[in-house]
Parts: structure tokens; sequence; C-alpha cells
């Protein structure tokens, strides 16, 4: 592969001029590439980019609705058609033959090694520590999601995952559920948080809004209960995820900062993209759309300057390392799960399940949707329940990760709210 | 004169005054200080009244209370944009919220004042009898109020502030970090098992950096 720098000045780099920019029907729509032999990464980066299109899309239309200014009013149509377009070129990257379940253990392998990675470069601790508590969710939902899929479909998660990817259980789906304010976090600084934080956090949270999206589409196209119920519930902790990580941007943020902040972190995940992919045919597309949004920043930047008076390099710095890569981050998820696994939330920290206080709102929440069956425990035990042989590839994989769910789901909070009240002080309380 | 042009500036005036009613409103909601509290609901009634008197104002010299002229629409936003500035900061002490609840009266008031300013030159300018006589009888009957208005604002938010400077109380420093991420407190104070080990080199990089402010400056 070839060398490329992974530092560049976002303001300065030359970009494909805006009226360049559309594309046909032909054009836009590329042949999709073979689920047999793509790179778990290269799928990954077209889910990822999908989800970052689609934060963007989002954006520029809440941000349209906000304003009456023509020329703002009218910049935004123009490079929201782009992006539309950009999205559709992407997410039709993905083959008709790729089953739902299939794309969704391909999201939940995007959400735990994208996570992994911004919280190994995350420089605020605080930002850091709400990722490694996500990541731990979504490390466990890749188990679950596998476990359904060997239950319905019969296929093994690692020919998605190509061993990059670990299926362990993790901090268990059924305690997932909280109460929605035991959810929030504290937000970054805008003036003092370093620009990498920043595209850090709008980065998740672009990949888990898109989750969620993916799961509430398509949860109900399997017509078995389990699978429908199981998309329900994890559907449900990926809009926990998208309130959790939303609340650490500084509200104080205006729209045309936010809409700066958009383009750049665009252009960072398309660098990246560019820089680590290995099919030279996405390569270009790759490489193509940074050169649009490098146009999209460098005219963002300019009605900033403009209407607001702010240099945008005053706001985000004259150059921007673009360190992260889609990698293997197995050594980095087992040390959070391990400390951290027995974590939950409270109000705007962490605190560990045996110490947490009486009156957690979380309990209360957890007895309601827990009540007449966890699907994310269900599914454990109808596989456990069939005490099928070892005998297909994955086979022993997912053998060896049930073991470890029938122990940690027994000791959920969860669990404790559903039995007989004697397990926590809490549960008395919520009785 | 120009009707239209001060028909527009008089539905301006009128969303100024709205505006204003719905700040004292809010702020008289939340004052902890009774004598304030008392100044906002007597200055709202007299600002209610006002409304009225531009209401009335409009229809004679033939135009429609009901017609919202572009600059009142500014006006509006500008008038809710004082009432959202607490809706996106949030850290501040109980004083800070009602001296930044005064320094909005006196913003608005500011505002207001300036408005009855130019009624009143208008006033003295105008060849229309018909309308110099209209607007004359507005002005008799509310500058003196508006007058008052403003500079009650102005004297009693330097009484404030000289106040909270000279005799405090201090808030605590920790209200701010309530809902900042970082860097204080540590980690470890908010934390049960912070992760450390398998961080890369970004991680090592110091949370904060200097505001654009000093970092402008740096820069020349």
């Amino acid at each position: 592969m070839t060398t490329v720098p992974t530092t560049l000045d976002p303001w300065r780099e030359k970009g494909i001029p805006l009226d360049k920019q559309f594309r046909s029907w032909r054009e836009r729509v590329k042949a999709p590439y073979n689920k047999r032999d793509v790179d778990a990464y290269t799928r990954a980066r077209v889910i990822l980019m999908n989800g970052v299109e689609n934060e963007c899309w989002n954006y520029s239309h809440h941000f349209a609705r906000c304003t009456d200014n023509p020329a703002i009013k009218g910049l935004l149509a123009q490079t929201r058609m782009v992006e539309q377009q950009q999205q559709t070129t992407i997410n039709w990257l993905n083959p008709p033959d790729q089953t739902v379940l299939e794309t969704t253990i391909a999201y939940e392998q995007v959400a735990v090694d994208l996570t992994a990675y911004l919280a190994r470069n995350e420089p605020d601790a605080y930002v850091r520590e709400a990722f490694n508590f996500g990541l731990l969710e979504d490390f466990d939902h890749l188990y679950r999601y596998s476990e359904l899929l060997d239950y319905l479909e019969g296929k093994d998660p690692d020919s998605i995952l190509q061993g990059k990817t670990e299926i362990i259980p993790g901090r268990p789906t059924a305690d997932h559920h909280n109460d929605p304010e035991v959810m929030l976090r504290k937000h970054y600084e805008k003036n003092r948080a370093l620009p990498l934080s920043k595209l850090h956090t709008l980065t998740l949270l672009s990949a888990e809004q898109q989750t969620y999206l993916f799961y509430k589409e398509h949860g109900f196209e399997y017509g078995s209960r389990l699978a429908r119920e199981l998309y329900a519930e994890i559907g449900e902790v990926e809009e926990h995820h998208v309130s959790f990580y939303e609340s650490l941007l500084d509200p104080s943020e205006t729209y045309l900062e936010r809409q700066v902040m958009h383009e750049l972190m665009e252009v960072y995940n398309y660098f990246h993209c560019y820089a680590q992919e290995t099919d030279p045919r996405i390569k270009q597309i790759w490489e193509e759309f940074l050169g649009m949004e490098l146009t999209h920043l460098h005219l963002w930047g300019e009605m900033l300057k403009q209407y607001q008076g702010v240099d945008p390099r005053e706001l985000f710095g004259d150059t921007m390392a673009v360190d992260f890569k889609f990698t293997e981050n197995k050594e980095y998820v087992r040390r959070v799960l391990e400390r951290q696994r027995d974590l939950r939330l409270i109000a705007y920290g962490w605190a560990p399940k045996d110490r947490l206080p009486k009156d957690w709102p979380s309990y209360r929440y957890q007895q309601i949707v827990n009540a007449g069956g966890i699907p994310s425990e269900e599914v454990v035990m109808r596989q456990l329940q069939q005490r099928r042989p070892a005998e297909r590839p994955g086979d022993e994989l997912l053998d060896r990760a049930r073991q470890v769910a029938v122990k940690v789901d027994a000791d959920t909070t969860a669990a404790a709210v559903a039995g007989d009240g004697a397990a926590t002080p809490a549960t008395q309380e919520v009785k | 004169m120009q009707l239209p042009v001060l028909l527009d500036k008089l539905s301006e005036f009128l969303m100024v005054e709205q505006g204003g009613l719905e700040l004292y409103r809010v702020v008289a909601s939340r004052c902890t200080d009774p004598a304030l509290t008392q100044r906002y609901e007597a200055f709202g009634q007299e600002t209610a009244i006002h409304r009225q008197v531009l209401v009335n104002l409009i229809q004679r010299l033939g135009g429609d209370p009901n017609y919202v002229s572009p600059t009142a629409r500014l006006a509006q936003v500008k008038a809710a944009g004082l009432l959202q500035g607490d809706l996106v900061v949030d850290g501040l002490s109980q004083q800070e919220l009602e001296a930044n609840d005064l320094e909005n009266v006196l913003l608005a008031e500011t505002k207001d004042h300036a408005d009855w300013h130019l009624l009143q030159q208008l006033a003295q300018q105008v060849d229309d009898p018909t309308v110099k006589q209209a607007l004359q009888e507005v002005v008799d009957q509310v500058e003196d109020e508006e007058d008052t208005h403003l500079s009650w604002a102005r004297d009693t938010l330097s009484q404030l502030a000289l106040k909270l400077v000279t005799q405090g109380p201090a808030p605590a420093p920790e209200r701010w970090q309530q809902v900042l991420t970082g860097p204080v407190p540590p980690i470890e104070q908010i934390h049960p098992a912070p992760i450390e080990q398998g961080l890369l080199e970004p991680a090592r990089l110091s949370p904060w950096q200097e505001t654009p402010v000093v970092r402008a400056l740096r820069s020349g």
C-alpha cells in the first residue's frame, strides 16, 4: 500500500469545485463489494461513512429549518445535495446478498473497533471513559447478535468479522436499559477542548445514530418473535447511545460552528478511509469524496468568517493529524472488560453495580422494560437448549462465549430486579 | 413623512414591548429578591400598558396591529435570544443567573428607551398635524416610565454587581465542573476504574488548549 501522510492542512488542500460535484445515477451507483472476499475493515469503512453522511445530511436539514439567510440556505441546499449523493454511493456498496443480520454483525464490529480506537486516542479522560462505557455495551451486542445469526441463519459470525473482533459477552445487554436521564453526560468546553475530542465525539455519534437507524429500519424484517424483540431491545440501547454521546457536545456551539465541525469531521474520516483502504476501487471513491468535502469545508469556513467573524483555524487549528484506523483492539477491549464490566451509570458519573444507590432510577426502568422476558438473554437460552455438538466453523467460539454469558447474565442488576427481591436493597425499593 | 416606514417601525416597537413583557414574566418568576421581584412585576404591568398604547397608536394612524414587519421579526428573535442564554449555558450560580436576568432587562429596556426617544423626536419634527398629535399624546403618556425603567435597570445592575464583587458570596468553583468534562476534577475522583493502559499517543495530549482569544493574540 502506498504510504500517505497522516497530517494535512484542511484549509489549504485543494478540493473539487462545488459545481463539479453532482453525479449522474449511473456514476453514483457503483458495483457492490463481494461479501465473500471483502476485507472486514473495508466493509466497516462503508458502514461508518454511510453514518457520517447521514448525520451531515440530517444536521444540514436541521440547520436549514432554523435560518432564513438566503446565502446560508442556498449553500446548505447545495452541499446537502452532494452529501446525499455520496450517501447513496456509499450505502449502495453493500451487496444485496448480505442479510440484515450479517450487516448487523458488521455494524457491531464497526461500533467495537471504532469506539475502542477512538477511546485509545482520546485526550479528555472523561470523554474517553464515556467511550469505554459504550464500548462494552456494543461489544455485548455483537455477541447477542452472533447468537441470533447462528440461531436463525446457521451462519458463522466470524465469516463477517474475519477474526479481527472477538465474540465474548461484554456488559450484559439486559443491564444497558437505563432511565433516560441517567444516560446524560457532562459536555466538553468548546473554547478549551481539543479539536480532536470534538471530531471523535461527532464521529462516534454519527456511527451510533446510524446503528440506531439501521436497527429501527430493519428489525421488523424478521418473522421470528425473538429476532424482532432483540432488534427492539438493542435498537433502544442505540437510542441511549445517541443521547449519551450527543450530551458530550458543547451546547453553546453555534449552528455555523457545528456546520464547519461536520465538514471537518467528514474530511477527517474520508482521509483515514483513503489512507487505509486496501481495495483500489473503493479507495478511489474515498479520494473523490475527500476532495468534495475539502471544498465544503472551505466554503463553510468562509461563511463562519463572514457571518460570525470567526476564523475557523482559530477554532479548529491550522493542521489536522489523522490518527484513526480500523484495526484490531482485542487486547484493549479485554482490559476494559476486565476493569469495567460491572460499572453502571449514575448522574454524570459511574459506579460499581454493588454500590449503586437504593433509589437508582434505572432499577425502575429495567423493571418496566424487562418484565416478561429479556430477548438478549432468551437468545442465549434458546441456543443452550439446542445442545448442538460443536461441528461447524464458529461453533466453538460461540460455545465459549455462551458459557461466559450464562455466568454474567445471572449476576445482572436486571436479574436482581426480576428476581425475588432479595438480591439487592434496591430491588426492595422498586417493589 | 413616509407613513409605511413609520408603521414598520411601530410594528417593531410593539414587538419590543411584547418581548419585554415576556422577559419580565420569566425573570419575576425566578427572582429570589422580593424587592426586585416587585419591581419586575410593576414594570411588566407598565409594559403591558405600553403595548396597548402602541396598538391604539397603530390603529389611529391607519395601520394594522396584526401586521408584523421584517424588523419586528428581528426584534422578536433578539428578545428570544436574551431568554435563550441560560437554556444554552449551565453552571451559573443563582446570583449569576439573577444578575444575568437583570442585565437582559437592561438590554431590553435600552432598546425600548431608544424606540420611545425616536417617537419623541418624531413628534417634534413631523409636519402632519394628525400624526404629530397622536405621537405627542403617546410619548407624554409613556416616556417618563421608560426613562425610569432604563435608569433603574442600569443603576440596580451596577449595585448588584458591585455588591457581588465586594461582598460575595463567591460561587463554588465546582459549579463549573458539574457540567464540563475536564480536566478537573481528575478522572480518578469521578470514575472507579479509569483505563490508563493500552492508550495511544494522542491520548497523552493535554485535554485542554488555550482559548481562541489567547491563541489569536499569540499568532498576532
